[in-house]
């Protein structure tokens, strides 16, 4: 009866899909009956998660007026089963892998979705970037975003297409990038700052799935080059009576992008981020204190190939991702906190075809100094993800958790939709998510 | 439609005597494909590298003698092409015995997996 029940809440989840409408001004969500939505934000990519309404709680958040969700608050969420431990629920609801390979670990480990991010492209706009991040009074300002990929403009370091071809740590240091975000501290009446530097690596990937050694885009190139040939122009000529690009050329490259782009599924790639966290009560860069750190690291292999009758692509993922120090509160008694470590281990089998994946995930969870002390889970589930519009995902997932995450002991099965909005055009664990770095 | 992204510069050689060697110089790891021509005036004298020369960056191709070079101009032409997100910077770099004595300005631009390719030329006047 309670799995008919978990069955319907999906299906009422699924039918609010047009419910959900997006504006400029944001996301309006009407929660189906008996649902409620949490929203949260991870990357640029936003994700609408319908899950049961549990009983009357003042701990309820109304997503109307709360359009994001902070990770203090996301864990003051009631979750589907009231017998489920908050602290472990916690962790158990990041386990749904939407983590792509090319998340920015600073962003990431504030909970942040910045809307602007400087990238500086030189040493220069790098340093004045970084002074925006402080006021003369040695104050941190808020809402700081930055990510660079510095070796690609310090000095003397050389970045070109045959030297990043032929050495590992040239294209090691080239993909090498680094994140600093400052955020308000959840308490608005307060001037605590949080403060992270992030730090990404690509360790490896495989040739043909890296876009700037795929062979196949080079030959793309040569054919394009070969078949619309260029010719100099004299020094004084006026730069005006220079012809515009050769259009044909350019669709020629696009299509090469693309046709690359819908072999994503296929490659190689393993890449690990860690973001270290500080926090300031009064806002002031020297009382800056450690807070703890979040890390991570990705591995994604899809074989060569389709299967099933030449039909689907198949991908394989795995992630460990390890949190320290993470501030949790109980939402049932707000002055019960705790600063806890999490350790996730996570797999994920997916098959599919470009807009439509059909997947199976497995995660242990291991919680130590949580809100219930030290406890663990495990979570295994299945589900499918369709685009239902340019960037525009719904996702539908059911499963069990069992293990001693349950405070009863028993194992609780849940049913979960929800959408992924962002700029992602591709599942979450392409071999080419680099070709967006 | 859009443009080739265009840079002039006028390149002093020096008093010295010698063969001037010049190569396209990169940052960014993009592929590129290009051909260098030496002009007199409006004049093609000779093609210095055959379109598509490809990924053939920082090598040395040969041009004519500091005193041969006096007047003329060349156009360092070709296409670049990135299927990820990467900021390019070209440029040339003129040597003698090895030794590069001059640069010219730098053409620098874009490539995202949307626009992934751009045209561009490198023109320089010797003095």
């Amino acid at each position: 009866m309670k799995k008919i029940l978990l069955i319907t809440q999906l299906l009422m989840a699924s039918i609010a899909v047009a419910a959900v409408n997006t504006s400029s001004s944001g996301i309006d969500i009407e929660d189906p009956p008996g649902m409620q939505s949490v929203v949260t934000q991870e990357n640029g990519v936003t994700h609408i998660r319908f899950v049961p309404k549990p009983a009357a709680s003042s701990a309820t958040i109304p997503s109307k007026s709360t359009p994001t969700v902070s990770s203090e608050a996301e864990s003051a969420l009631p979750t589907n089963s009231s017998s489920t431990s908050p602290a472990i629920d916690t962790a158990v609801s990041k386990v749904n892998l939407d983590l792509p390979i090319s998340a920015v670990p600073a962003f990431m480990a504030l909970d942040l979705s910045p809307e602007t991010v400087s990238n500086p492209s030189t040493p220069r706009d790098f340093a004045a970037a970084l002074l925006n991040g402080v006021d003369r009074g040695g104050v941190l300002n808020t809402g700081v975003a930055i990510e660079a990929t510095p070796f690609r403009w310090i000095p003397n370091v050389r970045t070109d297409i045959k030297a990043y071809s032929e050495n590992y740590w040239n294209r090691l240091l080239y993909n090498f990038s680094f994140s600093l975000a400052t955020a308000k501290a959840s308490n608005s009446d307060s001037d605590a700052v949080r403060l992270a530097l992030g730090f990404s690596a690509l360790l490896y990937q495989n040739a043909e799935s890296d876009p700037r050694r795929s062979t196949e885009l080079k030959n793309a190139f040569h054919q394009v080059n070969e078949s619309y040939q260029m010719s100099g122009i004299s020094p004084g000529t006026p730069a005006a009576e220079i012809e515009d690009e050769n259009p044909m050329a350019q669709k020629a490259l696009q299509q090469a992008v693309k046709d690359f782009r819908n072999r994503s599924w296929e490659g190689t790639i393993w890449s690990a981020a860690i973001a270290p966290t500080w926090s300031s009560e009064s806002g002031q860069i020297s009382d800056l204190g450690n807070s703890g750190f979040t890390a991570w690291t990705t591995v994604a292999y899809g074989p060569p190939g389709k299967f099933f009758g030449d039909m689907l692509h198949c991908q394989l993922a795995g992630q460990l991702r390890y949190r320290e120090n993470e501030h949790v509160v109980d939402s049932a008694d707000s002055t019960h906190t705790a600063d806890q470590n999490t350790f996730i281990a996570a797999g994920k089998l997916r098959l599919g075809i470009t807009d439509f994946n059909g997947f199976a995930e497995g995660a242990y969870v291991k919680v130590w100094k949580g809100l219930n002390g030290d406890e663990s889970g495990w979570r295994g589930a299945f589900g499918v993800e369709k685009k239902i519009s340019e960037n525009m995902w719904l996702v539908l997932s059911a499963g069990e958790q069992f293990g001693a995450a349950t405070a009863a002991g028993s194992n609780e099965l849940f049913a979960v939709g929800s959408f992924r909005i962002g700029t992602s055009q591709n599942a979450e664990y392409p071999a080419a998510t680099n070709a967006e770095r | 439609m859009s443009k080739p992204v265009v840079v002039d510069s006028k390149i002093t050689l020096p008093d010295r005597s010698g063969k001037v060697t010049v190569a396209l110089k990169e940052r960014g790891a993009v592929h590129v494909g290009f051909g260098i021509d030496l002009f007199l005036g409006q004049h093609l004298i000779r093609h210095v590298v055959v379109f598509p020369d490809e990924d053939d960056v920082d090598k040395y191709f040969s041009l004519e003698t500091v005193t041969a070079l006096r007047a003329l101009g060349i156009d360092c032409f070709g296409r670049a092409f990135s299927a990820a997100t990467d900021d390019v910077e070209l440029r040339l770099s003129f040597a003698i015995a090895g030794k590069e004595f001059a640069t010219s300005k730098p053409a620098t631009f874009s490539l995202n997996p949307s626009n992934p390719s751009r045209e561009f030329h490198i023109r320089c006047l010797f003095a």
